[in-house]
């Protein structure tokens, strides 16, 4: 917002939604981090299985990860939209898969 | 972020090889109208694209793209096995042969390899869309040609799928730029690109 328009009024309230908005985004990109992290994992175990398919250590971790990004997307894609169309919601928010942000748009 | 699923977006059940046809079918790969510059074109393009509605349609249509690359090369992969050195001789299949045996590469029917230039990208939302619907009907009546060549009806079936996608893009991509127009400045009477001169345009809310 500028400040131009609003010398005269007391910023203290717009700053102060301006920070809910900000920690809104800052909720989503730490659960999107989440599922970075976990979906990363299970990429690298994956590759790692490809060639060794009968790592027991392997096996069990990939387990535990994909559980692990399983939660992660259920609890992100309720709060956030959905972050592949098979999964969007309908009932509850309509046709949310063209709302923003887009990933290459870069996070605040 | 991509993810693959260990399945063809329709099924490709080849059973008699036949390299004479996979010879100019290979063009739905890597040919100028072809699968793989459609792909690329599509995913390209959303980068420039001011509008939501239609940066999820080339999203949509890109990864579809992906997925008729992978049917094309099956077909492709399907004609060339089990091929006998004579079928191969016979059908003039050698010059592909030569170079790439029974592989999958990106090259059109008459033999140069893929080139990126068939993939258009300008920056410009109407610009490229028209691109895109003139791409669209390129390659249709390219699969309408292969039509025209091919009598085996396990390949006559994903090729007439393939082509019916064709018509689908078409008129996604058509709404699309309706979509756009509908949204320019009034002003903007000569359609001065909406995707950089951003005082052009009204933000679909």
């Amino acid at each position: 917002m500028s400040s131009r328009y609003y010398d005269e009024i007391d910023m203290r309230a717009y700053e102060n939604m301006k920070s809910i908005e900000k920690c809104m985004k800052d909720k989503r990109t730490e659960a999107l981090r989440n599922i970075q992290q976990l979906s990363f994992a299970m990429t690298e175990l994956g590759l790692y299985l490809n060639n060794q398919p009968e790592c027991e250590r392997a096996l069990d971790l990939f387990d535990k990860v994909k559980c692990m990004h399983e939660d992660a997307r259920k609890k992100f894609e309720s709060e956030f939209g959905p972050l592949n169309y098979e999964r969007a919601n309908t009932k509850k928010d309509g046709w949310s898969w063209i709302s923003e942000p887009w990933p290459w748009e870069g996070e605040d | 972020m991509w993810t693959y699923e260990k399945r063809l977006e329709y099924p490709v059940n080849i059973k008699n090889p036949n390299p004479a046809i996979a010879k100019f079918i290979i063009s739905q790969v890597g040919g100028p109208d072809g699968e793989l510059g459609a792909s690329q074109r599509y995913l390209s393009q959303r980068y420039a694209m001011p509008y939501n509605g239609v940066i999820a349609t080339l999203t949509d249509i890109g990864t579809e793209e992906l997925a008729h690359l992978e049917m094309v090369s099956a077909i492709i992969h399907q004609l060339t096995r089990d091929m006998t050195i004579e079928q191969i001789k016979e059908s003039g299949f050698e010059t592909y042969f030569v170079d790439h045996t029974a592989g999958i590469y990106p090259q059109a029917a008459a033999g140069f390899p893929f080139n990126a230039l068939s993939f258009a990208s300008k920056g410009d939302a109407i610009t490229d869309l028209v691109e895109d619907m003139a791409a669209e009907q390129k390659a249709r009546t390219t699969y309408d040609n292969i039509l025209r060549m091919v009598d085996d009806p396990d390949v006559i079936d994903p090729i007439r799928y393939l082509r019916e996608r064709e018509v689908v893009h078409f008129q996604r991509f058509g709404e699309a730029l309706r979509n756009v127009q509908d949204n320019l400045d009034r002003k903007n009477f000569y359609a001065i690109n909406p995707s950089f001169d951003r005082d052009n345009i009204r933000r679909q809310e």
